[in-house]
């Protein structure tokens, strides 16, 4: 059996990974997908919890699962609409909340 | 307190009269100033006519007071918190004889005056003025209460001034109505004090009732206690007595008031006879008589030397004036301060007696100087020729041109010298001998000082005979120094020669006493009451001695002032006659020493009025001027413009500290705001670290 | 009916008049001169109604003692715990404003025929000249204090627009300083208004709202006196007093609220002063600007100097008066206490007026500004008089009030007569003009005479009874030392100084006028005459038969007197 280390550690790194994506990428779509490991990398936490300590873990994980595709269908409209908007989708280019 | 005295007294047939006789002159003057001036003349006959009517009412009124009643009218004038004040008419001998003589020489005055005035301008005016002259005067003279006769004493002095500026279009003459009027005011302003006293004392100011009230009154210590029990300080007594006597100062000229009185000859001739030597100046003498009995020895005293020194003052100013009536004027003050010196020692009587033979000496004098002044007036007028007919450096040997004036002057000035057979040696004998007599009583109480009075009352007897033989032998001797031709120099009009005639007769010794030597022989005296006294702490025993000095020493003092006026006569003789140098030099006399300018300018007492009084009253008037506008005003001007300062700060402040609160805010939250949207810079990649960072600090801190 | 109503129709017929020739048009602009002109008339025929009918009798203090008079309910609030307040419409005259009514109605007629040559926006001119009319009459016989303060304050309006609009060249500065200057005043005798208000009450009112006697049931004096009693004994609730501005009972000491800001039982210290004699003091400054006394008169030579003739003429003639009349009504008579205590100072700023109002006089180059010095020192007499607080020294200051309001009136038009000929009222500019103008000259030494107090006319009466009470006061209440009266009779001299020296100047000597067109002086006209010679008429009558006002005016002044004595004292002597 492996130990629940293992998976934290996984999960962990899946995370930051993802947050790091998120962070450092310009690409708006880049970033979805960040946001799409950090997702999967709790995914596994709950997975690897409840299998070892009982507690009804799955049932969160399909709900991320549902959500995170909900998610991806509503970013990626919002993409295309920024897209459509601003000739791009870099970040850092899409500020007008500034001045 | 003695509010029973006060009530009303019925009219009686001779207060009647004496109410007729004080209307016919006001009527008089009503008629003449209302009438057109096309009736002039007949108005003027028409005011003759009254002044004829009022002289024979108080010649009826005379015969019925002769036997010593006297006639008392009162009403109610107008009522004051529950005093009220009277108004009336009181009759007795002085007064009957004062109006008398008043009425009778205005009557002569009014006569002479429709010849003397016939070409004047003015003719109507000046009649109007005589009659309101004449009725204010024997207003004083009939009132029997002190406000009355206070209030008969302006309109007497309105009247003068009216008089004496009758000539208002010259310079000098308008001056001295103004001069005159004020001089007297500073009297009359005396006078309302005294009056004020009495009244703040005993609430009435009723004569008759006064006298009761002052018997009544009593010294206690320091104060002076009524009835009533109303207590003053017994210096105030005095005050009364000296501010009633400064009324008369003002009004018959005496030291230190009788600066205006030379100045006033500018009126017209009769004017001057009438008003300024006659009668208004002898009210403060009439007024003084009356309110005696209410004086205090102090007071006494003072108006005794103060009549002295003026005596004596007025003769020496007399002495080198130019100008005919000046000499006269100044004549004039010295007699007048005779009579005041008489009231001051205790001899109201004598004082009368003088008033009455200078009345009639004085007048006479006047009018006759009058009828030289219309004589040379005609004569420059007929040749065309130019000089002032006033002064004497142009007369001279006038003796042959008018004889009738030359004689009448002759009489009046040996009355008013006082030569034996002539009025004026009787009334003066009465005033030196009661002098005398007075000083002896005075100096016997230790007041040795007193013999000052008597002294200058001698002097002037000497200074007399000479100022008055300087001005016969200067006017009616030698040769006429005026060049022109020798004829057209005569005697004025028969209505002015028949008035010198009945006013000389008048100077005559013989009028007055059938002993022309002796006065206590005098129909005049004998008719004079002798007050009673009746001022609380005065020694009336002084004055009873001083009586019984001087019956004794009147044959001394007679004698003794026969011997001064021939001195004086035999001096102005040896300096004046017309060969003499000065009399040959007279014309075109110039320079002076400082002796004669100290005669002439009558004592410097002009200069020194105006350095003392005049010019520190004019710089108080223009300090007050400059306080008004440098400090009053401009404090007000100041507070005006400093509010208005005050406004703009006060807007300033608005601007810069209210508006810039509310401004501050509104600057601060929009800076607050900037620096709150400083972290919304739209980097959502940022955002998210902060929020994990953010999240990452929440969970250390809970962990 | 004319009995009781005369009061509001001398007051409100102008004010109507007011408006109707305000709202005149055009055309007929011509006759707003004859409807002032009518009022003024119908004014005079009430006023010889009211001199003939009135009975002379004390009033003063009683309240059913004022003639003409007529009361009715104007304002009443409730204000909770400040209680009720009361103001009435109560009009009425007695001794003490009988002689100042008919003198207003007298000098206001003058004044409309004087502006008979106004051509210049006379519509306007009118309808102010008229609505100072009724402020004045007002003023005169309100005795509510509300009311009294309503004509007082009413009056600054036309003058202000009078002077300003139709005044000389330096009008604005003139019409200003006398507007501020009065305000000030008013604003002083406001505060004590307001005070006086919440201290005193109206006891038949409040006995109505005790329910003592039921509404419009007739109050007798038992239950007035119970209502005084229960309330200084401390036992009426506020909510049940009904505070009231009522002139005649604020002078009465029974009907002062215990404990109240100017009660005199329990004395009130402001600034460690007795509340009372600082409320004496306000009045007194309040009034004191418009007597005017020195040191607050600078707005009189100015307001004088510029104002057209008539408005002068108003201005010396009446408004003056009303200072007086002020003081004798409100100051003394509410304040009895304050009048003895600075009886003294009153006295002395009496003298000094006079004293100095004179001195200025003598260096006035201006005839009209001479003038107007003249009335300040004048009316220096009448607070002498009133401070002496005897019977002589009271009737005397009432009668200088009515003597100068006749004497001054007459040299304003004097000094408008020449103005109107030449535009100059330079003294030095002219000489001689008795040769020029003779009736002219016989009018101005009439006047100047009557003026300096010449016996034989009214001033005289007046300033010897001033002085004869100012003097007496002494021997009867001490209120006054002796040296006022005698500094003050000074100002006799310096009177006859000033006038004299300008007859002198102005109209004796050789004819000469120093200004351009200045040879064309014609003599009096016929309406000159017409105005001066009644008023020289009158100054005789009053100076010959004094009687005429002082028996009008006697009861009322010894009452005064007893009143203000005896209260005062025995306000003085409660701790």
């Amino acid at each position: 059996m492996i130990p629940i280390e293992h998976y934290y550690l996984v999960s962990a790194v899946l995370f930051a990974i993802g947050l790091a994506i998120v962070i450092t990428r310009r690409n708006a779509v880049l970033v979805l997908m960040g946001i799409e490991l950090m997702l999967n990398a709790a995914n596994i936490n709950f997975i690897a919890i409840s299998q070892h300590a009982g507690v009804p873990g799955q049932f969160f994980a399909l709900f991320v699962i549902v959500i995170a595709a909900a998610e991806v269908a509503v970013a990626l409209a919002i993409i295309i609409r920024v897209y459509r908007h601003f000739k791009t989708i870099n970040l850092d280019e899409v500020n007008e909340i500034k001045d | 307190m003695a509010a029973d005295l006060l009530t009303p007294l019925p009219c009686s047939n001779i207060t009647l009269l004496a109410l007729i006789a004080l209307m016919l002159p006001l009527l008089s003057f009503l008629l003449n100033s209302g009438a057109v001036a096309r009736y002039a003349w007949q108005a003027s006959i028409a005011a003759c006519f009254f002044m004829v009517l009022s002289s024979l009412i108080s010649m009826i009124i005379l015969v019925h007071v002769w036997n010593g009643t006297t006639f008392h009218t009162r009403m109610t004038w107008f009522v004051l918190g529950e005093t009220g004040h009277t108004i009336g008419l009181f009759i007795d001998n002085p007064g009957a004889l004062m109006i008398f003589l008043v009425t009778f020489i205005s009557l002569l005055v009014h006569l002479y005056s429709t010849q003397y005035m016939k070409d004047d301008p003015g003719y109507q005016r000046y009649f109007a003025f005589l009659g309101l002259f004449t009725f204010s005067m024997m207003g004083i003279l009939l009132a029997d209460n002190l406000l009355v006769i206070f209030v008969f004493w302006e309109l007497v002095g309105f009247s003068s001034y009216l008089l004496i500026g009758h000539w208002y279009h010259q310079a000098p003459a308008a001056r001295a109505a103004k001069k005159a009027f004020i001089v007297n005011r500073i009297g009359d302003v005396g006078f309302i004090l005294g009056i004020a006293v009495l009244w703040a004392q005993f609430r009435t100011l009723d004569l008759e009732t006064l006298k009761e009230a002052m018997s009544s009154s009593s010294i206690q210590g320091e104060s002076w206690v009524t009835s009533a029990g109303i207590a003053l300080d017994t210096r105030w007594l005095t005050f009364m007595g000296l501010g009633i006597f400064m009324g008369a100062v003002g009004k018959s000229a005496q030291f230190p008031l009788q600066v205006w009185l030379p100045d006033a000859m500018e009126g017209p001739t009769p004017v001057s006879a009438l008003i300024h030597a006659a009668t208004m100046v002898a009210a403060g003498v009439f007024l003084m008589c009356r309110v005696v009995v209410l004086l205090d020895m102090d007071a006494l005293s003072v108006i005794a030397v103060t009549g002295g020194l003026t005596a004596f003052m007025g003769a020496i100013a007399a002495l080198t004036q130019h100008d005919i009536k000046k000499v006269l004027a100044y004549s004039t003050i010295s007699q007048l301060g005779y009579m005041l010196m008489g009231v001051g020692i205790g001899a109201p009587g004598a004082a009368l007696f003088h008033l009455f033979t200078h009345a009639f000496f004085k007048a006479a004098l006047f009018l006759a100087a009058g009828s030289v002044i219309y004589a040379l007036h005609q004569y420059a007028h007929r040749h065309q020729l130019a000089f002032d007919a006033q002064d004497m450096r142009n007369m001279g040997g006038l003796r042959a041109k008018l004889p009738v004036t030359f004689i009448v002057y002759l009489v009046a000035t040996l009355a008013l010298v006082g030569v034996p057979m002539f009025s004026g040696f009787l009334s003066k004998d009465a005033l030196l001998s009661a002098s005398f007599g007075w000083s002896e009583a005075m100096a016997s109480e230790g007041h040795r000082w007193t013999y000052i009075v008597p002294v200058f009352a001698f002097t002037t007897v000497v200074l007399t005979a000479i100022y008055m033989g300087r001005q016969v032998l200067l006017v009616f001797f030698g040769e006429l120094r005026i060049k022109g031709p020798a004829d057209g120099l005569k005697e004025s009009s028969h209505m002015i020669k028949f008035v010198l005639v009945v006013l000389g007769l008048f100077s005559l010794g013989i009028v007055w006493s059938l002993d022309p030597f002796d006065y206590h022989a005098s129909w005049f005296l004998t008719l004079m009451p002798i007050p009673a006294s009746s001022v609380p702490g005065l020694e009336v025993f002084v004055l009873d001695t001083a009586r019984a000095n001087a019956l004794d020493s009147h044959t001394v003092v007679g004698l003794i002032s026969i011997v001064l006026v021939l001195l004086g006569f035999g001096f102005s003789w040896f300096k004046y006659r017309p060969r003499a140098s000065y009399a040959l030099g007279y014309q075109g006399r110039a320079g002076f020493s400082f002796l004669e300018q100290l005669s002439f300018k009558n004592w410097y007492l002009d200069p020194l009025y105006r350095r003392l009084i005049v010019n520190p009253l004019m710089s108080f008037s223009r300090a007050a001027s400059r306080t008004e506008k440098a400090i009053i005003d401009k404090f007000i001007d100041v507070t005006g413009v400093g509010s208005v300062i005050f406004a703009h700060i006060v807007g300033w402040f608005d601007r810069a500290f209210v508006d810039g609160f509310v401004n501050f805010s509104v600057f601060f939250a929009g800076k607050v705001g900037v620096l709150a949207k400083s972290f919304q810079y739209g980097k959502i990649q940022n955002y998210i670290i902060l929020a994990v960072l953010s999240t990452i600090l929440i969970i250390l801190l809970i962990l | 009916m004319l009995q009781h109503h005369i009061l509001t129709i001398l007051i409100f017929l102008p004010l109507a008049s007011a408006l109707v020739v305000a709202l005149l048009p055009k055309g007929i602009l011509n006759l707003s001169k004859g409807i002032a002109l009518g009022v003024s008339l119908v004014q005079l025929v009430l006023g010889g109604y009211m001199f003939v009918r009135y009975q002379p009798s004390p009033g003063v203090h009683n309240i059913n003692g004022f003639q003409f008079s007529e009361r009715i309910d104007w304002i009443r609030l409730d204000l909770q715990g400040l209680g009720k307040l009361s103001t009435e419409y109560f009009v009425g005259v007695d001794g003490l404003s009988i002689s100042l009514v008919l003198l207003s109605i007298v000098v206001l007629l003058v004044g409309v025929i004087a502006s008979w040559s106004v051509e210049d926006r006379k519509r306007g001119y009118f309808s102010l000249y008229l609505l100072l009319n009724a402020s004045i009459i007002g003023c005169f016989v309100a005795l509510d204090f509300l009311l009294f303060y309503l004509f007082f304050e009413f009056m600054l309006l036309p003058m202000y627009f009078l002077i300003g609009l139709w005044g000389g060249p330096r009008r604005e500065y003139a019409s200003i300083k006398f507007f501020l200057y009065t305000l000030l005043g008013s604003i002083f005798i406001l505060m004590v208004m307001i005070g006086l208000y919440a201290s005193v009450i109206h006891p038949e009112a409040t006995a109505v709202e005790m329910g003592l006697v039921g509404a419009g049931e007739f109050v007798t004096g038992e239950i007035i006196a119970e209502v005084q009693r229960l309330l200084q004994a401390g036992e009426i609730p506020a909510d049940q007093m009904v505070k009231t501005f009522n002139l005649v009972y604020m002078a009465d000491p029974a009907n002062l609220v215990p404990g109240s800001f100017l009660d005199n039982d329990a004395v009130r210290m402001v600034m460690n002063y007795p509340a009372r004699f600082l409320a004496f003091l306000c009045l007194f400054v309040g009034f004191a600007i418009k007597v005017p006394a020195v040191p607050v008169h600078t707005w009189l030579p100015d307001a004088h100097v510029e104002a057209p003739t008539p408005i002068s003429v108003i201005l010396a003639g009446i408004l003056l008066k009303i200072g007086g009349y002020g003081l004798l009504r409100t100051a003394y008579l509410i304040f009895p206490d304050g009048a003895l205590h600075y009886a003294w100072w009153i006295g002395l700023v009496g003298v000094i007026s006079i004293i100095y109002g004179a001195l200025n006089a003598l260096s006035s180059q201006d005839l009209k500004r001479l003038i107007a010095y003249s009335s300040i020192s004048h009316m220096g007499f009448v607070l002498l008089g009133l401070a002496s607080l005897t019977a002589e020294g009271v009737s005397g200051a009432i009668y200088q009030m009515v003597s100068h309001g006749l004497i001054s009136t007459a040299l304003f038009l004097i000094a408008g007569v020449l103005y109107d000929r030449t535009h100059d009222r330079m003294i030095e500019n002219y000489s001689g003009l008795a040769a020029q103008m003779p009736q002219y000259t016989v009018m101005v030494v009439i006047f100047f005479f009557a003026s300096m107090g010449l016996p034989g006319f009214s001033g005289f009466i007046a300033e010897i009874l001033v002085l004869l009470g100012a003097f007496g006061a002494s021997t009867i209440n001490g209120l006054l030392p002796k040296w006022m009266a005698i500094i003050a009779a000074l100002g006799l001299i310096l009177s006859a100084a000033y006038y004299l020296w300008t007859i002198q100047r102005m109209f004796f000597g050789k004819l000469h006028v120093k200004i351009q067109h200045g040879n064309n002086l014609p003599d009096l006209g016929k309406r000159e005459i017409l105005m001066l010679i009644p008023l020289a008429v009158l100054t005789l009558l009053l100076g010959i038969i004094p009687s005429t006002v002082l028996d009008l005016v006697n009861d009322s002044v010894t009452t005064f007197v007893d009143v203000i004595l005896s209260t005062g004292m025995k306000n003085l002597q409660t701790p």
